[in-house]
């Protein structure tokens, strides 16, 4: 998984994690509470699984893509 | 063993279609399918992928012998895996692409729990059933889907690829 950092200055930065840690790190900016971590850690190896056979079957493609006045977000696999 | 002009014949019966529209859709006169279907003539072979396409079934289908049971095309059962379900939303100058494999959107909408606490756009996104969207794909359905713009200006747009 690679995430593009935009800034306004059109400086970019990469950081590119396993998609499974990648997934993980995602998840995390959302608001998950303790008691439903067994729930997202299983959502997570679905989810993962999925995507995994998806760019097998399509190969590589944006997930996510933030576009503000002042940087840009992109989440590609 | 059954004849291809049979089996034309079957096929158009089950599918409610006439003589006449299958002559039209192959470009062809109404006489010319009566004489495929009463074997004194045989349809060009150029014709038969079309001919295959109107009845939904494989070509292979309409030289298959008589007992056998039609060979309907089947849902592609992996057909999930390959489309991806694209939202877009858009408010002042921010905007938010999302494209997520449709078996992904699936996962996410059985797990209402986990969607629940994934905040993206307002009462636009919010008032898109994305349920009955899978439905719709699951049928078959493809392109743009839904458009959606609330007086606050938050635009949402969704389809499928």
């Amino acid at each position: 998984m690679k995430i593009s950092f935009t800034t306004g200055q059109k400086k970019t930065r990469n950081i590119y994690l396993p998609a499974k840690l990648g997934l993980k790190f995602v998840c995390s900016l959302s608001k998950i509470d303790r008691q439903q971590k067994k729930e997202w850690k299983k959502f997570i190896d679905d989810s993962f699984q999925i995507l995994k056979r998806y760019k097998k079957t399509n190969g590589s493609w944006n997930l996510l893509e933030v576009e503000e006045a002042d940087r840009t977000i992109v989440v590609k696999l | 063993m059954s004849s291809i002009g049979k089996n034309i014949a079957k096929y158009r019966k089950a599918k409610n279609i006439t003589q006449e529209q299958l002559a039209e859709i192959c470009g062809v006169s109404p006489q010319a399918v009566s004489k495929w279907e009463n074997d004194v003539s045989c349809p060009d072979v150029s014709l038969f992928k079309t001919i295959a396409k109107t009845f939904s079934i494989t070509v292979d289908a309409l030289f298959e012998e008589e007992d056998a049971p039609p060979t309907f095309l089947k849902r592609d059962e992996k057909r999930s895996e390959t489309k991806l379900l694209k939202i877009r939303c858009e408010e002042g100058k921010s905007r938010v692409s999302i494209n997520l494999p449709l078996a992904l959107a699936e996962l996410l909408l059985q797990n209402e729990s986990i969607a629940g606490k994934i905040e993206i756009g307002g009462k636009a996104f919010r008032s898109i059933d994305f349920k009955k969207i899978v439905e719709l794909v699951s049928l078959g359905v493809m392109g743009k889907l839904i458009e959606v713009e609330d007086k606050d200006g938050e635009k949402v747009e969704v389809w499928v690829e």
